[in-house]
């Protein structure tokens, strides 16, 4: 049997602010082979923009309620028109993806709520998906806090969710995010939290939580030990400009 | 002189899946003299839905058939059989994907005067889509031969033996040989719908069966059967042997599904018509059994994974991949473990059908594909100004699979097909802003998974998507 080749997740950012979020550790750069790319492009497909093709007409109506109330309510309606997209192509019930669009809405709410309303719209994408993974909004005011720059909270929401997503508990990952955020600007510290935890997933939900434990003892008190002026800013209104 | 010689003439050689089917079960009858009866075909548990995946693997799986519960001589005895088998890609022909499939097989039954039995088989498998439904189509050819002495008890010198003459004769069949061929043909549709995968095949197989004995006869009264015995007890050794080939059609049906992280594997096979177009022996075989399995198909743990990939492959176990799966783990070597039960109804002479449970144990160890890397470049177009869009170029490294698909936000959740380039890798690049993009993506029709590597966002409807974070460049902390 031929073993085929070990692959390992590789990220080529060129330019200064790119975010890694991919495959933290295992980062290569390397030149993109240009040649080979592909620019998807389907006319059809406008992301982001609603098409009643893709539902039977009850749903239509009912998700064209949920995108009506939030655009009355000054919402984004882009992340729940995705989100209908996304049970329309996993061919999930009308009534499934009305009950979830709607209940994704809610959560938005919630979301700007915490987050203030200057977050952006991944912002209140990701934090909805937190707060239905069970996060509360004192996570989200909290994270706000060590975030507060428009859109800079996004990386920190995805990740909580993707801890909780691999068995991390609630109020460990909320701890976790919230701690590595406070002691470093940068979301290093949080991606590699994300690379470890994944990794160690894949032998149970104990070995992740032990890698988390670890991880986070490290960092937040070799942080503290070192930084000069711990971070003691007191938590700003979540509407603060 | 009478010699007492009947030959059991059932063809044992219908098994339960793909890569059993592809399996030589040819002829491993049993002479047992009045008691003759069918030996049990191999109960190989999985399904065409498992074992049509492309990926290499090495699969061990043990099937251990409870003995007929009733206490006739001529009831099925308890018998272990274990399997062997690999496949390997061997790379595209046009549409079709070519792969190699070898496998070994041994039985061994827990009866007195018991045989074993070992088999052998290489077979050509191609698979494609054909006007969106995926199919397969194979040939295999393969050879087996029953292995021990016969020992039945109609064998053993009775005094009720007479020979020829009308002496009384001691015969005794020293060394018994069986060897058997099979090729076959066969093809087969596959379809997925709500989560449930749904296979659907046909086999035509010939089996044919040369049996050799050695037959030793002994006068043990004092009449002289030559002239030159002069009186003494005179030893005769006879060869015979028998052909017998038989031509089947048979049907197989296999469901798959999964609760979790768990598969099960369902799977009937039986038989839908059979020729007998050569049969020396007496009486005449009848039809070769059906078979039901279930299978229950978990990922090994990390700390198993250590013995399993040590000692494992089972495209016969039916495995987790429907298709060559990506791994979500980056990780090339994916062992899974079966449990299941067989129910196979064989019918036999003296009593009609006789069911027989079988427990099956298996390992697998397949070595799946994995996202190779996302590679992230500004747009030249929107570099300058503050919502910036990026480049992002997907690549996954699965060099068998026949295609590769992507969806997500970026492509209001359409399914984009990846192009392949000149090194096997697949790419699609996509133009994106700033903020978070969930995808998702599968190969040759597989399960979604979410790209390895990205985080992952909640599983709503089922199919797990990644979120891929792309940074504002004005952000600030």
């Amino acid at each position: 049997m031929i073993v085929a080749s070990v692959v390992l997740a590789t990220v080529l950012a060129v330019g200064a602010p790119l975010h890694r979020s991919v495959a933290g550790t295992d980062t290569t750069l390397s030149a993109a082979p240009r040649n080979a790319a592909v620019v998807a492009s389907d006319p059809k497909a406008q992301p982001g923009v609603f098409d009643p093709a893709r539902f039977d007409s009850a749903t239509t109506v009912a998700l064209r309620h949920v995108f009506d109330s939030a655009s009355a309510l000054r919402l984004p309606i882009a992340p729940l028109i995705n989100k209908a997209n996304r049970g329309a192509s996993f061919r999930a019930s009308g009534r499934k993806i009305v009950t979830n669009v709607h209940a994704h809405f809610v959560d938005m709410l919630a979301a700007r709520a915490a987050l203030g309303e200057n977050a952006s719209e991944s912002e209140l994408d990701s934090g909805a998906e937190a707060i239905h993974q069970g996060v509360d909004g004192m996570a989200l005011q909290q994270i706000r806090t060590e975030r507060p720059a428009r859109g800079a909270a996004v990386s920190a929401l995805v990740v909580m969710t993707d801890l909780i997503q691999r068995g991390i508990s609630t109020n460990k990952a909320r701890d976790a995010i919230v701690s590595l955020a406070r002691v470093s600007p940068t979301d290093e510290a949080i991606n590699g939290l994300q690379v470890l935890v994944a990794k160690q997933a894949i032998r149970g939900p104990g070995m992740a939580q032990d890698a988390l434990d670890r991880y986070v003892r490290s960092n937040v008190s070799g942080a503290q030990k070192n930084a000069p002026n711990p971070v003691t800013r007191p938590p700003s209104p979540p509407d603060a400009p | 002189m009478r010699v007492a010689l009947r030959t059991g003439s059932w063809f044992t050689g219908v098994s339960s899946c793909v890569l059993a089917s592809l399996t030589a079960h040819p002829a491993t009858a049993h002479a047992q003299g009045a008691g003759v009866r069918p030996s049990l075909s191999p109960a190989v548990p999985s399904s065409a839905v498992g074992a049509i995946t492309n990926s290499a693997t090495v699969s061990v799986m043990g099937i251990s058939a409870l003995p007929s519960p009733s206490s006739d001589e001529a009831a099925l005895p308890a018998q272990q059989q274990v399997f062997v088998g690999v496949t390997q890609p061997l790379g595209r022909l046009g549409a079709f994907k070519l792969t190699a499939i070898g496998m070994g097989y041994v039985r061994v039954r827990n009866a007195v005067n018991s045989q074993s039995s070992a088999e052998g088989a290489l077979a050509l498998r191609a698979t494609g889509r054909i006007n969106g439904m995926r199919a397969w189509g194979a040939v295999a050819y393969g050879r087996a031969n029953a292995m021990g002495g016969i020992g039945g008890a109609s064998f053993a010198p009775t005094p009720g033996n007479v020979g020829f003459d009308g002496g009384r004769a001691d015969t005794t069949v020293s060394r018994r040989v069986d060897i058997g061929s099979v090729a076959r043909v066969e093809s087969g549709i596959l379809g997925s719908s709500h989560g449930v995968d749904l296979s659907l095949g046909l086999s035509v197989e010939r089996a044919t069966r040369v049996s050799t004995q050695t037959i030793s006869i002994q006068t043990i009264d004092n009449f002289p059967v030559s002239p030159s015995s002069q009186g003494e007890p005179t030893a005769i050794t006879r060869t015979l042997s028998a052909l017998q080939r038989r031509e089947v059609a048979t049907g197989l049906a296999s469901i798959g599904w999964r609760t979790g992280g768990t598969s099960w594997l369902g799977s009937v096979t039986a038989p839908l018509y059979a020729w007998i177009t050569r049969d020396a022996a007496f009486p005449k075989p009848r039809i070769a059994p059906a078979i039901a399995s279930l299978a229950v198909v978990q990922p090994v743990t990390a700390w198993l994974s250590a013995v399993g990939s040590a000692s494992t492959n089972a495209s016969t176990v039916g495995g987790s991949a429907l298709g060559d799966e990506i791994s979500t783990q980056r990780r090339t070597i994916q062992p899974v473990f079966a449990l299941g039960v067989s129910i196979a109804r064989v019918p036999t002479r003296r009593r009609g059908v006789e069911n027989n449970l079988s427990g099956i144990l298996g390992f697998e160890s397949r070595v799946v594909q994995s996202l190779h890397s996302v590679i992230l470049s500004p747009d030249s177009a929107g570099s300058s100004t503050p919502d910036t869009t990026y480049r992002v170029q997907f690549v996954i490294d699965a060099p068998t699979a026949g295609y590769v698909e992507l969806m997500g936000d970026a492509t209001a959740w359409t399914v984009t097909n990846m192009q392949r380039g000149g090194d096997g890798r697949w790419r699609v690049e996509l133009k994106l802003g700033a903020g978070a993009h969930r995808f998702t993506v599968r190969a040759d029709g597989g399960d979604w998974i979410a790209p390895p590597g990205l985080p992952l966002g909640s599983n709503d409807f089922g199919g797990p998507v990644g979120l891929l974070v792309l940074e504002p460049q004005n952000a600030k902390r």
